[in-house]
């Protein structure tokens, strides 16, 4: 039995460590929330307004102007379109070869699958940025390069988007991983009841590894939609991405100066149906996040 | 198994990289166009022009519109030329992409670029010498004597900075320099006199020192607000530790005769030089962009908590107060012996890329000398606050201002900056560019940082810097 003293002590200890949680997790959203909340005050405040110091908390006067002068000012509606094709494709390509690729290396047997595996995974020691170069001259010789006399095969900046990064060896082995988790005794169940691998692949394995497809898709989307070196080198005005212009629409590259409070209306625009995705999609992004170990 | 062949996969993959390495020998050969070319008018040629301009509707606010606009002029010209244009982002995306566009042989015909950046393209050996092009036997194509003799020297030279043979690479386009931005009406109300000199900028700055303190005006701002207060600032810590040194004949940089870059800047004079600002710094007297927690000198002068300011012509704009609060004075940058006045020029030129069809090169190098000439850079520098490569566009700056009706606040901000550089001229001057130039550029500035902010003694500064520039 407990007496009054110490169920009271519990109590409190079960306060404190309830007030420290939440404090904790109040501070935690505030870092997280408050530069939200900056870029959209950003975005409404007058170009004389960012510049004072200290800064205002709420500005003084809304400019919404400012959304209209971005529209105008960058062709954020084009980048935005050239963003869903790159992305959408390599996302929806990626994806069919990963499974493909894992089902074969996971399940079929074949001689040298283990060696493939294994050179796959080398490809992994080679950082990305070794690449860029040769991947250039790559797509370059392909003609999908618009170095600004426009590329020879037609529209091709969006192949040069697409093809390179479509297949990534670490999703690749991410799904591997996971049909190997599928016992044996399904597949030969399966192959008793006359199914073929192909129908295999698709009745089975694929729905039991769903939470992983989904990660793939996920963390490919968003590859595609934050990648910024690549379209910058081998697109030109009219392919490119929201990210390049983001970056570079607003800012003057001689005087080192941005104009935030477009820079910032833009970020909005771009940011709002992200986060309409999300707020739909949270769930598996979490998921996906933290069943891959890493954030994209 | 498995281990064997990756170690031969590594085995492979180590001799191919390997057998990437080449070692470059460069030299720039003059003779890779003729001097003495034809304009072929019967062949269409299309070239390709890369650059960071800003994307404008109205030609009025120069960038792409009036580039659109100098397009549709030459090419009325030469109805066999079309000149595409792109721009590429900022500078270290338009280096980027050079530099990954010529191993494939994808390079524009003509790109903005600084200096660093042009040393780093000569490797690949696709950087068109233009001394044939100047020099060239056919008048359409060379350059008269009154042209050389129009040129700003200071910004000619600059395309001279990468070897001692006087190969030229480049020509100047949007150009800028350094002038001191002070508050006149803070200046003639307390009768102070526009320092010329470093010494005269630290007795004015402790003049203000004093006015802050005593004057009634200040009598409102408690302690803290007083301290935030500083007279001078210099935006680039770097521009100061390079002008500093040319003033006082200080070795920086330097090139030697076989082409390798020298790192001078670690020496007892400059160290001297540093001791003299972090001086003044102490003192409350003198401030840079770092210090300020990286917000523009400028930002502080047009809030009154700054009364001299040392930036960029190109960024004139954002030293006008907003509703016209006070007067700008624009004044010379300050000077430590006037017999060796010495001012940095800044701002990208134009380089040209070596081609396979001479009528392509013939073009790229039609198009850069009509948009280098004293009536398109005097337009380019009305529009944009930049300084023209030309002498008599300078002329044609003041002229187009003294001829307004009426001239606003801010029109006579521009004028006078105009003035003041167009007077410095003399005094330009430019440091040799090679592979760690901007790496010097850096850490001289880190100094004047590491310095002021007591994280190292100058000393250490300096021994640091030289260290992480040489290895």
């Amino acid at each position: 039995m407990y007496t009054e003293q110490q169920i009271k002590e519990q109590r409190k200890a079960k306060i404190i460590s309830k007030i420290i949680t939440y404090s904790f997790l109040t501070i935690m959203a505030l870092v997280i929330l408050i530069p939200f909340y900056w870029m959209i005050i950003t975005s409404l405040k007058s170009a004389v307004e960012i510049e004072q110091f200290p800064p205002t908390l709420f500005p003084r006067q809304i400019v919404a102007y400012n959304y209209v002068e971005a529209l105008e000012r960058a062709n954020l509606l084009r980048y935005f379109a050239n963003t869903l094709i790159v992305s959408g494709f390599s996302t929806l390509f990626g994806t069919f070869f990963s499974i493909f690729v894992a089902y074969a290396l996971s399940r079929l047997q074949f001689k040298g699958k283990e060696i493939i595996f294994t050179i796959l995974l080398a490809t992994m020691m080679i950082p990305g940025e070794m690449m860029v170069i040769t991947n250039y001259i790559t797509v370059s010789n392909f003609g999908w390069v618009d170095s600004g006399f426009g590329s020879r095969v037609t529209n091709g900046p969006y192949y040069a988007m697409i093809f390179p990064f479509m297949i990534s060896i670490f999703h690749i082995y991410l799904l591997r991983q996971t049909f190997k988790q599928v016992p044996n005794e399904l597949y030969y169940a399966a192959k008793v009841d006359g199914t073929s691998d192909w129908k295999y692949l698709w009745k089975v394995m694929v729905p039991l590894a769903k939470p992983s497809i989904i990660t793939i898709i996920i963390l490919k989307l968003m590859g595609a939609w934050n990648s910024y070196i690549w379209p910058n080198l081998v697109a030109s005005e009219n392919y490119r991405l929201i990210t390049n212009g983001l970056r570079a629409a607003f800012s003057n590259s001689d005087t080192g100066r941005t104009e935030f409070q477009l820079q910032m209306a833009a970020t909005v625009m771009v940011t709002l149906p992200l986060f309409i995705v999300f707020i739909f999609f949270r769930k598996y992004i979490m998921r996906g996040v933290s069943r891959s170990g890493i954030k994209g | 198994m498995k281990k064997i062949f990756v170690v031969i996969f590594l085995a492979l993959i180590s001799i191919g990289l390997i057998s990437c390495k080449k070692v470059s020998n460069v030299v720039l050969d003059w003779d890779v166009i003729s001097d003495d070319l034809q304009i072929d008018t019967t062949q269409d040629v299309e070239i390709v022009f890369w650059h960071t301009m800003g994307k404008t509707t109205d030609p009025a606010m120069g960038q792409q519109a009036l580039l659109e606009v100098f397009i549709e002029e030459f090419q009325e010209i030469y109805p066999h030329i079309t000149v595409l244009h792109e721009s590429k982002g900022g500078y270290p995306e338009l280096r980027d992409a050079v530099n990954t566009s010529l191993p494939a042989g994808n390079e524009p015909n003509m790109s903005y670029s600084y200096s660093d950046h042009v040393a780093g393209y000569i490797n690949s050996g696709r950087i068109l010498p233009l001394n044939n092009l100047i020099n060239n036997k056919n008048p359409e194509i060379a350059f008269s004597q009154q042209d050389l003799d129009d040129f700003v020297p200071g910004y000619w030279e600059e395309g001279k900075v990468y070897d001692n043979e006087g190969t030229m690479l480049n020509l100047p386009f949007v150009k800028s320099t350094e002038v001191m931005f002070y508050n006149k009406t803070f200046f003639e109300a307390h009768e102070l006199t526009v320092p010329t000199t470093w010494d005269e900028v630290k007795t004015v700055s402790e003049q203000i020192r004093t006015i802050i303190d005593t004057d009634a005006a200040f009598a409102n701002y408690s302690v803290a607000q007083k301290n935030s207060i500083v007279p001078f600032g210099y935006d680039s810590e770097a521009n100061l530790f390079i002008t500093a040194a040319e003033q006082e004949n200080i070795p920086y940089t330097g090139i030697s005769d076989d082409l390798q870059g020298e790192i001078l800047f670690n020496n007892a004079e400059a160290k001297t030089m540093v001791s003299y600002f972090k001086d003044m710094y102490d003192n409350r007297l003198l401030t840079s962009k770092e210090m300020l927690g990286g917000d523009y000198t400028s930002n502080k002068f047009v809030a009154q908590q700054l009364f001299m300011s040392i930036g960029s012509t190109g960024g004139t704009n954002y030293n006008i107060p907003s509703g016209g609060l006070f007067e700008v004075g624009i004044a010379p940058l300050p000077q430590f012996d006037a017999d060796n006045q010495k001012v940095i020029q800044q701002g990208p030129n134009i380089n040209l890329f070596l081609k396979d069809n001479p009528q392509e090169m013939i073009a790229s190098w039609l198009f850069l000398k009509y948009i280098t000439a004293s009536e398109q850079s005097s337009l380019w520098a009305i529009a944009t606050g930049y300084s023209p490569g030309r002498i008599s566009a300078f002329e044609t700056v003041n002229t187009y201002y003294d001829d307004l009706t009426s001239i606003s606040a801010r029109q006579t901000v521009f004028k006078n900056v105009a003035l003041v550089a167009e007077q410095q001229i003399p005094y330009y001057f430019t440091s040799p560019a090679f592979g760690k130039s901007s790496k010097a550029r850096d850490q001289v500035g880190a100094i004047f940082v590491n310095v002021f902010g007591n994280t190292y003694s100058i000393d250490e500064a300096f021994s640091k810097a030289y260290e992480e520039v040489a290895f």
